[in-house]
């Protein structure tokens, strides 16, 4: 079994054992994502074809944004969290749209989707700078969180874009290089939501 | 991955600044928050002890000095002349006790008097007592502290000498006052019981230990105590002098 996937286990494991101490709620949410991440590497790497991969790659991506939308709305890091809704529909609409017109994964949409959370993860990051509060950033549930987005999602977005370009995908020691990178950030970003979950389960007790 | 890297390592070294820039604001505010309330502590200390001090001079001193006065106008009768005069005596003997008192508690007169001559008479009283030996020693060119300073310095001594009698049992105080240039070092010693090292630790220090700190600290001195067990114990403070 490959690394990555033993992570995932280990995080969504980490996200079960804490459910019920996970606060504020809306943030067990990340443990049902975790939990369809598992199922959906395990059944990817055993079970399904291709086709069944890809689809399945597909609407666990939908579930994805969706959570992570909610995640962020209670977040308040956004004033205006209207503006949030309208993003999500018009994400998920777009990602449907090219699910149904398109064979493969909805890149495009899924690129809408890491723009804005890298931006969201800046903006977070930001305000971490401008607090006027003693904050203490590694107990910080929320800052274990975008960090691992932040870190998933940028070298996704460059993923995603790179395989628009046909030299590079067709260039299979740079794939190779590229896949090591998404794999290592992905054990990252699984360490840092099971981090951030481990905050949110212990930071009020 | 390695511009993230750069960020990432720029983004700590901008919030650990930041957040060690409030940590030291915060330090200073609750420090700020601190002399001000020791100082209004003060201030409404020293407002109810001259209260009462007006209070024993012009209401208790004088309906004693009425009684005084009547009890000379008694004529004795063979059967209680001795006891009219012990009565006499007694009487003469609260009104000098209370009005010592009433100097002792009164900010204003420390501040006429200044601090040797205020130390002096509180010692004074303390001799007079005859349960007490006492010692002034001036060291030094004498010159004068600002009116605050010279109060709280004097109202550390009374807490000192206070806690040696009650605390120490002690039988002789000294009282030290070096006046060098550059700084003001007053010694309060007895011959008291002392105590070891441990019970000098902070948390365990009484509340008069930890106010005549606070006290030291609020007009900029330093605190320091030395004492061994059957030894008895000295009481340093030192405030620099600024010369303006």
């Amino acid at each position: 079994m490959p690394i990555g996937v033993i992570i995932i286990l280990i995080a969504t494991l980490t996200g079960l054992i804490l459910i019920n101490k996970i606060r504020p709620v809306y943030f067990s949410l990340i443990v049902i994502l975790l939990f369809l991440s598992s199922c959906n590497e395990i059944l990817a790497l055993y079970i399904f074809s291709v086709k069944q991969k890809v689809f399945a790659y597909n609407i666990f991506s939908l579930i994805e944004i969706a959570i992570w939308f909610i995640a962020i709305y209670y977040t308040a890091i956004f004033k205006n969290r209207k503006i949030l809704i309208v993003l999500l529909f018009l994400i998920l609409a777009l990602s449907t749209f090219e699910i149904i017109t398109k064979r493969g994964f909805h890149s495009m949409s899924y690129r809408l989707f890491s723009v804005f959370i890298i931006a969201t993860s800046i903006l977070y990051f930001h305000s971490l700078l401008n607090t006027k509060k003693e904050h203490y950033l590694l107990v910080d549930g929320k800052f274990w969180l975008f960090l691992g987005l932040l870190l998933f999602h940028f070298v996704f977005l460059f993923y995603l874009t790179a395989l628009d370009f046909k030299e590079f995908k067709y260039a299979k020691d740079a794939m190779l290089v590229f896949r090591e990178i998404l794999n290592l950030t992905n054990i990252l970003y699984y360490t840092s939501i099971s981090i951030g979950l481990i905050c949110f389960s212990y930071s009020r007790q | 991955m390695l511009t993230l890297i750069i960020l990432f390592a720029l983004f700590f070294y901008y919030f650990s600044k930041n957040q060690n820039k409030l940590i030291i604001e915060k330090k200073t505010l609750e420090s700020r928050f601190q002399q001000e309330l020791l100082q209004t502590q003060i201030e409404i200390q020293e407002q109810t002890l001259k209260t009462i001090s007006q209070e024993i001079h012009d209401n208790v001193g004088q309906i004693l000095s009425l009684a005084k006065l009547n009890l000379n106008t008694i004529e004795p009768a063979e059967n209680n002349k001795a006891k009219l005069t012990d009565t006499k005596n007694l009487v003469s003997k609260a009104i000098n006790d209370l009005r010592d008192l009433s100097r002792s508690m009164h900010g204003d007169r420390i501040a006429e008097l200044g601090l040797q001559q205020s130390i002096a008479d509180e010692l004074l009283i303390l001799q007079n007592s005859g349960e007490f030996e006492t010692d002034l020693k001036i060291a030094g060119e004498i010159y004068k502290l600002p009116p605050q300073k010279e109060m709280v310095l004097f109202r550390i001594v009374q807490e000192a000498l206070h806690n040696s009698i009650k605390h120490a049992k002690a039988g002789k105080m000294e009282v030290q006052m070096n006046y060098h240039p550059e700084i003001f070092v007053l010694t309060i010693s007895d011959n008291g019981n002392g105590f070891s090292p441990e019970a000098m630790q902070l948390p365990k220090k009484g509340i008069g230990m930890k106010s005549m700190q606070s006290r030291a600290e609020l007009i900029g001195g330093k605190f320091s105590i030395q004492s061994t067990e059957k030894n008895g114990t000295s009481i340093f403070i030192e405030i620099p002098i600024l010369k303006s």
